[in-house]
């Protein structure tokens, strides 16, 4: 397994290293001055990212991430205990990263960080797929609830007379409904235009 | 003294705690630095702290989690937010903008002067500019070129919007035909310097830094692509403005003042000299003064040009925030793919912008404030000046186009380069507007 690791002092990156090599975790630093972010995530396909809270890369970061909405990876961010004592556990909640206060480091401690992070993730990963799934689904019903409508009102059919037409044209032409609810939508705005 | 509600409200700031305020060093920090330096923020009776942040998702972050209570923030970054495009779903708002205008896209020297061997009116014409521009990038797309990469601040800033907005008006799909990657502001001269991006869109003033240094030249300002358009607004959690509506609309009294204050010529030069120090930009006065003062240098080998509309910080209504610009915002956001899910626009940007409380906030200070929550855009190309109530700035558009109130679809599907789908989008908005008439029947 590889963790890239960005932004993380020297001091706490060569601690870091010493851990991760002892639970078989190889580290790839990356240093802003040489490497560009984008080519480096894309080449080394990371399984973890860890990095500094406040390291002024998290927005490429960002970037990288939506750029990557496939195949993202998970992000553990690191930072100080003095930076914050209010509320740092909703953030794991409500973005969907990890974020750790941590002012010492132990071998055992980076291990499950690492662990729970990429744990998380999944479970975020696989909400987020479900959330989209419904949302699609019910953007589709509202295009089939519209179509309805407009035949209704066209045709003065009753709802279900409305919907069966629907339904019909869909198993003549081998289309899903909701493709037919669609283009009859799109014909009605060309008409109206 | 403390306001009053804070004496009563057992969850809410009390009066003597500190507020934190986040923001990230650039020329239009400006109202938050004087608004602390020149005690403003003191006079309202509130303590701030100044935090300064090394990127805008962090700012982000820590207003959603209560680390920070206000910032300084991209004026499409709590718009963005509050959908959750390209990031988390936090609930913040926004009442009040800092500034208008202050953006430039800047081309490395070899690509400027490639552009003006296709057409010299580009030095002066941004339109013809980027339609060079797109000449140039067939060409080399046909020579076997690596393509073309361009930087921005943050996925949704405005930046980013304006750079596609300008490659656009040229012809140049901004997904297909170059690259755009992102970097904090003041890495964007290094990057460009290392020759690893040929041009940037970004805030004061590293655009004069880098003309300065001789590396680049500007190729359009923010306020030729969108005349006296938004670029920063002064954000918090919803949840906060709910628990403390006195401190906030005291820190928005503060910043009115300071914004007022920065908006008269004579006091741009030592908001300038402020900036400069070393724990905020930490750069030579030329750099930071020329585009503050109403300057505009372009190019490293001609003199600075009048701009006095180049940051924009009270004049022509512009802490006033208006729906459609965040209506606009979020058509962005729609035209490049970044939102998908269809959502009622002109609701989604009545959650995020709250003139209604600008207007108290105006009104504790008798400063005139616009009696309408949408406008035109693209329709002005002069000032308008009402004696008694308010003063609006031109709006034009590069490409001359309009964006009429409530015509945010009409203003979409006329982008003839864009990922928006707008047969769902059609489908959500009109539904929404058949609810709204029912509901006022």
């Amino acid at each position: 397994m590889k963790a890239l690791l960005i932004d993380i002092d020297a001091q706490r990156a060569a601690e870091m290293q010493r851990m991760l090599d002892a639970v078989g975790i190889a580290l790839i630093s990356w240093d802003d001055t040489v490497d560009d972010l984008y080519s480096t995530v894309e080449q080394l396909q990371p399984e973890i990212i860890i990095v500094d809270v406040d390291s002024p890369t998290r927005d490429t970061l960002e970037h990288v991430a939506a750029l990557r909405q496939t195949t993202p990876q998970p992000v553990l961010m690191l930072a100080r205990r003095k930076q914050s004592d209010v509320g740092i556990s909703r953030l794991a909640e409500e973005i969907g990263v990890s974020l750790y206060v941590v002012d010492a480091l132990s071998t055992d401690l980076v291990h499950s960080l690492i662990d729970v992070t990429i744990a998380h993730f999944k479970s975020y990963a696989i909400l987020k797929r479900e959330v989209e799934a419904l949302e699609g689904n019910l953007r589709e019903r509202r295009q089939i609830e519209r179509a309805k409508c407009l035949l209704m009102e066209s045709y003065g059919l009753t709802e279900t007379k409305a919907y069966e037409l629907l339904r019909k044209n869909a198993m003549q032409q081998q289309k899903k409904i909701v493709d037919i609810a669609v283009s009859l939508i799109d014909y009605q705005q060309n008409k109206a235009s | 003294m403390p306001p009053r509600d804070e004496l009563r409200a057992p969850h809410s700031v009390p009066g003597d705690e500190v507020l934190r305020l986040g923001f990230i060093p650039l020329s239009d920090s400006a109202p938050l630095l004087i608004a602390q330096e020149q005690g403003l923020f003191e006079a309202e009776g509130l303590r701030v702290e100044l935090c300064r942040e090394h990127s805008w998702a962090s700012l982000r972050d820590k207003l959603g989690l209560g680390l920070l209570h206000g910032a300084q923030m991209l004026v499409s970054l709590p718009i963005a937010t509050r959908l959750g495009v390209c990031g988390p779903k936090l609930d913040l708002v926004s009442a009040f903008v800092l500034d208008l205008n202050g953006n430039a896209i800047t081309l490395d020297r070899t690509l400027y002067e490639r552009l003006l061997e296709v057409d010299a009116s580009a030095s002066r014409d941004p339109l013809a500019a980027a339609r060079a521009l797109r000449l140039l990038n067939d060409r080399d797309r046909l020579a076997g070129r690596s393509r073309l990469r361009f930087g921005v601040v943050f996925p949704t800033s405005p930046q980013n919007y304006e750079l596609r907005y300008w490659l656009a008006s040229g012809g140049i799909d901004p997904d297909r035909d170059v690259d755009i990657v992102v970097a904090p502001p003041p890495q964007m001269v290094e990057l460009m310097s290392a020759r690893a991006i040929v041009g940037f869109c970004v805030g004061e003033p590293w655009n004069t830094h880098a003309v300065r240094e001789g590396l680049g030249a500007v190729v359009a300002t923010k306020n030729q692509l969108w005349n006296n358009s938004p670029d920063k607004v002064f954000a918090v959690s919803e949840e906060w403005a709910a628990r403390n509506p006195n401190t906030h609309r005291a820190l928005l009294r503060a910043l009115l003042k300071a914004c007022i204050w920065l908006d008269q010529p004579e006091n741009r030069l030592s908001a300038a000299y402020a900036l400069t120090r070393k724990n905020y930009l930490d750069l030579p006065l030329d750099s930071v003064s020329p585009s503050l003062t109403g300057r505009s240098l372009r190019h490293p080998q001609y003199p600075e040009e009048d701009a006095p509309d180049f940051h924009v910080f009270h004049r022509y209504s512009a802490n006033f925030p208006w729906l459609n610009h965040a209506e606009w915002f979020i058509a962005q956001m729609y035209r490049w793919g970044q939102l998908d899910v269809a959502v009622d626009i002109a609701s989604a940007a009545e959650q995020v912008f709250w003139p209604d409380l600008y207007r108290e906030v105006a009104r504790d200070l008798a400063v005139p404030c616009p009696a309408i929550n949408r406008k035109t855009e693209g329709d002005q190309l002069q000032p308008m000046l009402f004696a008694s109530s308010q003063q609006l700035g031109p709006n034009g558009f590069l490409n001359g186009e309009r964006f009429e109130v409530g015509g945010i679809l009409q203003y979409l599907e006329r982008q003839r380069i864009s990922r928006a789908d707008l047969t769902a989008l059609r489908a959500v908005n009109e539904s929404a507007k058949i609810r709204q008439c029912g509901a006022c029947s």
